[in-house]
């Protein structure tokens, strides 16, 4: 799980990031080093992903 | 003005029903306590007194005609500005929700008035639950009424400057990664958020769908026993409403600690993350102290704190983009410079990571259960520091992160916050217990028996 951040976001994450890039250009960066740290994170899952598919386990 | 705006919820109801005391003469007390501190402290958005005061005639017909709605029937209850109350605006503390006026309670709601609670305004709030302390917004900041110079903790910080302040007995707040037990720790007040799925959550301005929860603030742990009573329950309106049954949550209250047995999580605080040596000592103390009540206590140990905090930020910022993409690219001036910042990292995560979130998730969720198979209750860290000074930005961000609530968001288990002490600043000090999913009742019993066996429930902020 060490993806870089994606190179072509979608339509939509386009329009918000030209929005924000354009007024508030400082606010941009901030959100890139966040999401950069959460990259790569230190506790990914202790398995690849699964077949079959893990259950959600949401206490009920 | 008098004591009135300290009674809490069960104290009020006995007096009603002892006809000791009026809901007319209780909301005037209230509504003289908001006129008088909230100029300082900004706990409420909105307040309609004349429409209060109605409410609180009509509950006094009904009682003194011997009709009794409920088990809140007259009590004042103050409701976060992201939950919906049919015909009042909702605003998430925000210039993005300006006009916006809901056209039906949420479930919550729903579930108070039939309970026979006064609805008693809408309080401040972190925008949409996400930002921080900000300046930027239609409304000002909440303030700390222990200091009103701190922050009151966040997201759902009017509610807990409000109990604080006696300016209301009982609060609503919401929860994604801490957002009821922060403004708990932060203010020396109750903060309980239940197991996920217990609360509804129709109505409610969503922020995460994974990890939203709805629960009570109050002053007392009896009382958020009683408003969780009214507040539980299956709605079809919400879709992660758990059909599960409904516990007695005030029954085993009184139990005490002798024979619980009680994990304490030390290495969130000690290793991972190191506390201020206040709060260190006063979980020491408590931990101390429920032994010396009779329970059970050993140390137990959990994954590490990061191996919570990353899929639960990694399934914050992925969600709360989801919901919020559009209005940013429309309308970025709209939000709060804080909120910009915690809304677009998720515009960079990717599918994987969501995926790998999600897996992380479950096996945290595991690893709780597992720990609590041994034990009753976790006892952990809140805050690990009493709360930074409101205006000072580069403090609030090096601190807002340094806690251990958002691993029960990640996996749904029912946590509690109390308050643990008094630093020398003279800022509360707050305490977590953690309870198996559903089983509020043992973590209400675990936390009532720490609270009346210690006299920080007790305590009032200075000047009110």
């Amino acid at each position: 799980m060490s993806a870089p951040i994606k190179a072509q976001p979608e339509p939509l994450a386009n329009a918000a990031l030209a929005a924000v890039a354009a007024q508030f250009p400082g606010d941009l960066k901030v959100a890139q080093a966040t999401a950069l740290a959460l990259q790569g994170g230190p506790a990914q899952p202790s398995a690849p992903a699964q077949e079959p598919w893990p259950p959600m386990q949401v206490p009920r | 003005m008098s004591d009135l705006g300290w009674l809490g919820a069960a104290e009020i109801a006995a007096a009603y029903a002892a006809r000791r005391l009026s809901p007319v003469e209780l909301v005037r007390e209230l509504l003289e306590r908001v006129e008088a501190h909230d100029p300082r402290l900004n706990a409420f958005i909105r307040l309609d007194a004349d429409g209060v005061l109605q409410e609180a005639r009509e509950a006094e017909r009904e009682l003194r005609a011997g009709r009794r709605r409920g088990p809140l029937h007259g009590v004042p209850v103050a409701v976060k500005d992201i939950i919906d109350v049919a015909g009042e605006p909702t605003t998430c503390h925000s210039k993005v929700m300006e006009g916006h006026v809901a056209r039906q309670d949420a479930g919550v709601i729903a579930r108070l008035r039939e309970a026979g609670a006064i609805l008693f305004g809408k309080t401040a709030l972190h925008e949409f639950a996400i930002g921080g302390p900000a300046f930027d917004l239609p409304f000002p900041p909440a303030r700390n009424p222990w200091n009103a110079a701190h922050h009151p903790g966040g997201s759902s910080s009017g509610s807990g400057a409000a109990l604080a302040a006696g300016m209301v007995p009982l609060a609503l707040g919401t929860d994604t990664g801490g957002s009821i037990r922060n403004p708990a720790a932060a203010c020396g007040i109750v903060g309980l958020k239940p197991t996920y799925g217990r609360v509804s959550r129709s109505g409610v301005f969503p922020l995460s769908f994974t990890l939203d929860h709805v629960g009570p603030m109050t002053r007392s742990v009896t009382d958020a026993a009683l408003s969780l009573q009214a507040m539980a329950g299956h709605d079809p309106r919400d879709a992660s409403s758990a059909r599960t049954e409904v516990g007695d949550y005030r029954s085993a209250l009184e139990q005490g600690a002798r024979g619980l047995r009680v994990g304490f999580v030390r290495h969130f605080h000690e290793e991972e993350q190191q506390a201020s040596p206040e709060v260190a000592r006063a979980l020491d103390e408590a931990a101390a102290l429920l032994r010396r009540e009779g329970a059970q206590v050993r140390d137990v140990r959990l994954p590490p704190l990061a191996h919570f905090t990353w899929p639960q930020r990694v399934l914050f910022h992925a969600e709360a983009w989801a919901v919020h993409s559009r209005w940013l690219a429309e309308r970025p001036a709209d939000y709060a410079g804080i909120s910009r910042r915690k809304l677009l990292p998720g515009a960079y995560l990717g599918a994987g990571d969501y995926v790998h979130a999600q897996q992380k998730r479950a096996e945290m969720i595991e690893a709780v259960h597992r720990a609590l198979t041994d034990v009753d209750v976790l006892l952990t860290v809140n805050s690990m520091e009493t709360p930074c000074r409101i205006e000072d930005a580069d403090e609030a961000a090096r601190t807002y992160a340094r806690h251990a609530r958002s691993p029960f968001n990640l996996t749904g288990h029912p946590a509690i916050a109390l308050m643990c002490g008094l630093s020398a600043a003279g800022l509360p000090l707050s305490l977590q217990l953690v309870g198996r999913p559903f089983d509020e009742a043992t973590l209400l019993r675990a936390a009532r028996a720490y609270e009346r066996a210690t006299p920080w429930h007790r305590l009032r902020a200075p000047g009110l």
